[in-house]
């Protein structure tokens, strides 16, 4: 017996490695199965991207350049709505509570909402590039096709992280409506929506300070229309917000735990 | 435990399944997402067939079913057998041997490379040139050594990434005429008495012909020294006593009329202030003078510029630096749209007059690009009432023999195998030029897609720095004391539209224009390039400090720090505000983070959005210390 | 070996703001047993089990579990946990959240045997948010054993639950013993601890005033319930010693005492005209509350 040793001996790395592929299956069928979630989480950019992108075509090269910045307003959803929503709802229903008496590591449950995220992003990349490359004839180079999805998809650091601190503060019943209210208004002054060089000058100004217009800006340099800053300086601020985002979090769950 | 239970969850059951079930359907659908993103369009050229993915690397292969432009007209369904770079038999199903390669000519047409009949050469234009099927270039006044060192690659047979060289080298001019302003290096004549000299100077040196400037200024307003008629003459003379081609710069039709009474072989621009009448035009075609009348340059001049209708049929073929810079610029000084509806009536009465016309772009000109405008001066020339195959053949065989290069410009037994095979029919839609599917330079395919390798090859050292501090002061006009000079920079040629114009008055340059939305990164202003070619670099790395005075309309703008290596990113930039009155303006050069001293290439004073919307600002006094 | 102590919570002060929910709190925790914490709302059996499950970090005293800290995961591998408020996600069928849970363990009981412990045989495929309560507290039964645990924790697991589902859930749990295992079971029902503890430790204001078998708290409190029509005086009989609670109903007196003969002699000396007497064996809901009052009157003095 190991009733006395003082800690556990670790788990075998396969029986690790299960607990996190189950619980991401579990996150992934808990989300897929909910059509509140799916559909707008998928639907949304693809329609938009549509409109703007296919439909309106205000610029020739407007397809090109919402195809990226779709990408990373529809990356925004599921790591916002997953985290945000998600986590609050798991908090509040006593779900979160449930799990902590069990020897689950705290990362899987992490891990495995990020993976969620990313098989959704997935998905949302392959339709909006199938859209762009064949509806409004986008054609990138090999290379660039994976530089976009691949940052594309790396936009889940961020908002996941951002999603974890408003989930870690709000109500299950206000997490939605805080979502929104952070995601939309950040989605349009970043300039996923519109290119950003088509809003007034002072809302340019601002949209330095949303991690959205970062990472839009990232994706952009892949296809060379970003407005012109460094990558490393993209990556730095974004690496900031994130750390910003994570402490919020862990202010956040330390309220919970005394309460 | 003995009750009923589904077989389905006794299948199920057990960790290891799940596991391995969910690892399976993530392995699947990361390789669907992968092979996904690998299927996705690329913008590669139209290439269909298998055969133009790896053009033959031999130097003898056949194309076979081809429509044939062959210089003069096109013949349907021909073969074109290229033997050791030549070209050895052309017609309809040639007994081409069986183990030569062969290349799918059918729905496609090859047509000779392309001459472009006015060109200035810099390093690495000849690659740029050729990548757009521009496979002989005339060059109209360069550095003579720049010349000579490209000599031997036109007079053999060898595999190259470049664009044959013939270069009248140095121009003739007054002094401080009309190509003195560059910084190469010129010898002015000052009367009738230095022709014959001149003129046997040039041919030792290794001009294929003589390149006279006759250039008051007038038709942009400003006063400048030119040649006169007397010495015009006695040169034009002298290079017949040489057996060399006499060709002209000439602005005006007048001075064209002159020289063609006093025994000019061609002229390397059309006029642009009046339209020739009939019996004008009759006179020059009896003299047998041939006219380059550079319409792509004509045209940016008078702000119709082809640029952004040549970016969007470039069709992914890499574009260098210098063919987007240069495309991107316009002139300082433009003169509105008519100059260039008068230089296409003047195009089309010479046509009708039956005056021999040749294809030139004036590349590297603002407005223009190496070898791609040649594309966008097809189209002009049609605009300017040339059929199809009159077009190609002033682009083709025309300048090939107008010149005397009689080893080119036509696809006839034994001439060079320079090629460019287009997807589509050509005779049809003269646009599709620009579907390059392959060229060949002396038999060899030219690698379209390899720009920066070949780049790095061909970029100088820079250029030693001048003894003077002071760019520029403005004292004559929108100048400079040494290298390429200043000119309009903008978003355009990134598919945005802001404008500007520069304008030299008191002694300041004046720079003001409008600052337009875009899809991305909004900018105009005036760029000056140091070097004697735009964006090659001058080393400036024993200088620590820009400074300048400027005033304006108290908006910020930036002056962005151009590196020889200038790739896709923004350069470095730093602002400066202007107010109503002149101020000092010091930026050492370290605030330019990624820039350094030892390779400038350019010099930007733009203005940047946000904000949108119209600026004003002068400069004067720039010095680089 | 069923005194072997699982776990120890000793001399544990606890507070939410000014409110004391554990006041110098002592309990143990033996091998084997079947041990539940009664209390009405608000005695502290939700503050200990979160003690006890490491959720909650011990601000005076000390708790083990296993020897260890209670949050330790060692600790976590080794029981279960069933939560008053808790849930998992509707979407997931009942096999897939067992199995997640099960993944956590390093000898998990088998999803099916779970399904049978827990009298889900014919649920399994079927989403939890289309349970009805019943089934869900099934399942949430089924999710503390999904480790194999040596010892399970049921924070008031009946709660909310019709007569039927009730007694069900009573029946998985009482084969937790079969099985060897130790469980902790928090209520306010005192049938409920009746009919599944082993032990009984009752809560109030934050203290155990009484542990024991059922039995011997049913004893330990007033022993036995007299009921009679008599004109002796309602306070003095309060007052006598041994009396818990003098209850006035219709005509008769209802009173609960520890020392029931002396009670009786007492009242007949006083009046002779006592009549319609009973003698009742007191139930544990008239222990739970005397030993409260007697606590709270404790508290008084």
């Amino acid at each position: 017996m190991q009733a006395t040793n003082a800690g556990a001996p670790r788990p075998p790395l396969s029986r690790r490695a299960s607990i996190y592929v189950l619980e991401a299956r579990a996150e992934f069928l808990t989300l897929a199965r909910m059509p509140a979630f799916t559909v707008p989480t998928l639907l949304f950019p693809l329609m938009f991207y549509a409109f703007f992108g296919v439909v309106m075509k205000f610029s020739p090269s407007a397809p090109t350049y919402l195809l990226a910045t779709y990408g990373v307003f529809g990356l925004m959803g599921p790591s916002l709505y997953g985290f945000g929503v998600g986590f609050a709802n798991a908090r509040d229903s006593g779900q979160l509570l449930l799990k902590q008496t069990t020897p689950m590591p705290v990362a899987a449950y992490l891990a495995a909402r990020i993976a969620t995220a990313l098989v959704f992003g997935m998905a949302i990349v392959i339709s909006l590039f199938l859209l762009g490359a064949y509806a409004a004839d986008v054609t990138l180079y090999r290379w660039q096709w994976f530089a976009l999805a691949g940052i594309v998809l790396a936009s889940v650091i961020p908002f996941c992280a951002l999603g974890l601190a408003i989930g870690a503060w709000v109500k299950a019943q206000s997490a939605v409506a805080i979502v929104n209210i952070v995601y939309l208004p950040m989605a349009f002054l970043s300039g996923l929506w519109m290119p950003i060089a088509l809003l007034p000058s002072f809302l340019q100004k601002l949209a330095i300070v949303f991690p959205a217009y970062h990472q839009a800006q990232l994706t952009l340099k892949v296809i060379n229309m970003d407005q012109g800053g460094s990558a490393g300086g993209h990556v730095l601020i974004i690496g900031i917000f994130t750390v910003i985002f994570l402490v919020i979090a862990a202010a956040g769950f330390r309220r919970v735990s005394q309460r | 435990m003995s009750r009923i239970v589904s077989t389905r969850l006794v299948k199920r059951f057990g960790a290891e399944n799940t596991v391995a079930r969910t690892l399976m359907y993530l392995a699947v659908g990361f390789a669907v997402f992968v092979s996904f993103l690998l299927a996705l369009p690329e913008p590669t050229p139209p290439v269909t067939a298998e055969t133009l993915e790896n053009p033959p690397p031999e130097v003898s292969f056949a194309i076979v079913g081809a429509k044939v432009f062959d210089g003069e007209s096109f013949l349907p369904n021909q073969d074109v057998w290229v033997e050791n770079g030549r070209i050895h038999r052309i017609g309809r199903e040639l007994d081409v041997p069986t183990d030569l390669a062969r290349v799918d000519g059918r729905g496609r047409t090859l047509l000779p490379g392309l001459i472009d009949g006015h060109v200035h050469t810099f390093y690495g234009t000849l690659s740029d040139a050729a990548r757009f099927g521009v496979t002989t270039v005339l060059d109209q006044f360069t550095d003579p050594r720049l010349a000579a060192s490209k000599r031997a690659a036109r007079d053999t047979l060898a595999p190259g990434n470049e664009a044959d060289l013939f270069s009248a080298g140095m121009l003739a001019t007054a002094n401080g005429g009309h190509g003195t302003q560059f910084g190469i290096p010129v010898e002015p004549l000052s009367g009738p008495d230095d022709a014959s000299a001149w003129v046997r100077a040039r041919k030792a040196e290794g001009s294929d012909w003589i390149k006279i400037i006759r250039e008051d200024g007038s038709t942009v307003g400003r006063d400048i020294p030119t040649l006169d008629q007397d010495t015009v003459g006695a040169l034009i003379a002298a290079a017949h006593e040489e057996d060399l081609l006499a060709v002209l710069h000439v602005s005006t039709l007048e001075h064209a009329l002159e020289a063609v009474a006093l025994g000019a072989d061609g002229f390397m621009h059309v006029w642009r202030d009046a339209i020739i009448d009939e019996v004008q035009a009759a006179r020059i075609a009896a003299a047998g003078v041939f006219v380059v009348p550079t319409l792509s340059v004509t045209a940016s001049f008078g702000e119709n510029s082809m640029a952004p209708e040549l970016l969007e049929a470039a069709g992914g073929a890499p574009l260098s630096p210098m063919q987007r810079q240069t495309l991107a610029s316009t002139f300082s000084n433009s003169s509105g749209e008519t100059t260039s509806s008068v230089a296409l009536e003047n195009v089309r009465r010479l046509r009708e007059a039956g005056v021999r016309l040749l294809a030139g772009t004036d590349a590297p000109n603002p407005g223009t690009a190496f070898g791609l405008s040649m594309h966008g001066e097809l189209r002009l020339l049609q605009r300017a009432g040339l059929s199809t195959a009159e077009a190609l053949s002033a682009a083709t065989s025309t300048g090939a023999e107008a010149f005397g290069i009689d080893d080119r410009g036509r696809i006839s037994e034994g001439r060079i195998a320079d090629l460019i095979l287009v997807d589509g029919d050509l005779e049809s839609d003269l646009s599709l030029s620009t579907r390059i599917l392959a060229v060949w330079k002396d038999g060899y395919p030219i690698d379209r897609y390899r720009l920066d390798q070949e780049r790095q090859q061909t970029t100088p050292a820079p250029s030693a720095a001048p003894e003077t501090t002071v760019i520029a002061d403005f004292e004559n006009g929108v100048r400079a004391n040494f290298g390429f000079g200043w000119q309009v920079t903008s978003d355009q040629f990134q598919g945005g539209s802001s404008t500007a114009r520069l304008s030299a008055e008191n002694a300041v340059l004046r720079v003001e224009g409008e600052v337009a939305a875009g899809l991305a990164f909004s900018w105009a202003g005036a760029i000056y390039f140091p070097n004697a070619q735009p964006m090659q670099p001058v080393d400036f790395s024993d200088r620590d400090t820009l400074r300048f005075r400027a005033r304006g309309d108290g908006r910020t703008y930036h002056v962005m720090l151009f590196g020889a290596d200038a790739g896709a990113s923004a350069p470095p930039s730093v602002p400066f505000t202007t107010s109503a009155q002149w101020s000092e303006i010091e930026i050492p050069l370290a605030r330019f983070p990624t820039a350094t001293p030892g390779l400038i290439a350019g010099l930007a004073f733009v203005a940047q959005a946000p904000p949108l919307g119209s600026f004003l600002f002068e400069i004067d006094d720039v010095e680089i210390r | 070996m069923t005194d072997r102590l699982l776990a120890t919570m000793s001399a544990i002060t606890h507070r939410y703001g000014d409110v004391v929910a554990l006041d110098g709190l002592n309990l143990e925790i033996r091998t084997g047993e079947v041990l539940a914490i009664l209390g009405p709302n608000g005695a502290g059996k939700t503050t200990a089990i979160g003690l006890l499950l490491g959720s909650l970090r011990a601000q005076q005293g000390t708790v083990r579990v296993f020897g260890h800290e209670p949050g330790a995961t060692a600790v976590r591998l080794r029981r279960g946990a069933m939560l008053q408020v808790s849930g998992v996600p509707d979407t997931l069928t009942v096999a897939e959240n067992l199995e997640l849970f099960s993944s956590y363990y390093p000898a998990p009981l088998p999803v099916l045997r779970l399904l049978t412990m827990a009298g889900l045989e014919k649920l399994g495929d079927r989403r939890y948010g289309r349970l009805s309560g019943g089934q869900k507290q099934r399942v949430m039964f089924a999710l503390a054993l999904a480790g194999d645990p040596e010892l399970v924790f049921l924070d008031e697991p009946t709660t909310g639950l019709d007569v039927e589902a009730r007694r069900s859930l009573w029946n998985e749990i009482r084969g937790l013993k079969a099985t060897g295992r130790t469980a902790v079971l928090t209520t306010h029902n005192l049938e409920e601890a009746d009919a599944l503890a082993d032990r009984i430790a009752v809560f109030h204001q934050g203290r155990v005033v009484a542990e024991g078998t059922s039995a011997e708290i049913k004893s330990r409190a007033a022993g036995r319930r007299i009921r009679c029509i008599t004109s002796v005086n309602r306070d003095e009989i309060a007052a006598m010693p041994g009396v818990a609670r003098v209850e006035v109903s219709g005509q008769h007196l209802e009173v609960l005492t520890a020392r029931p003969e002396e009670l009786l002699r007492e009242l007949f000396a006083l009046d002779s005209e006592l009549r319609d007497l009973q003698v009742t064996g007191a139930a544990l809901e008239d222990a739970f509350l005397a030993l409260i009052r007697d606590d709270d009157q404790a508290k008084a003095a």
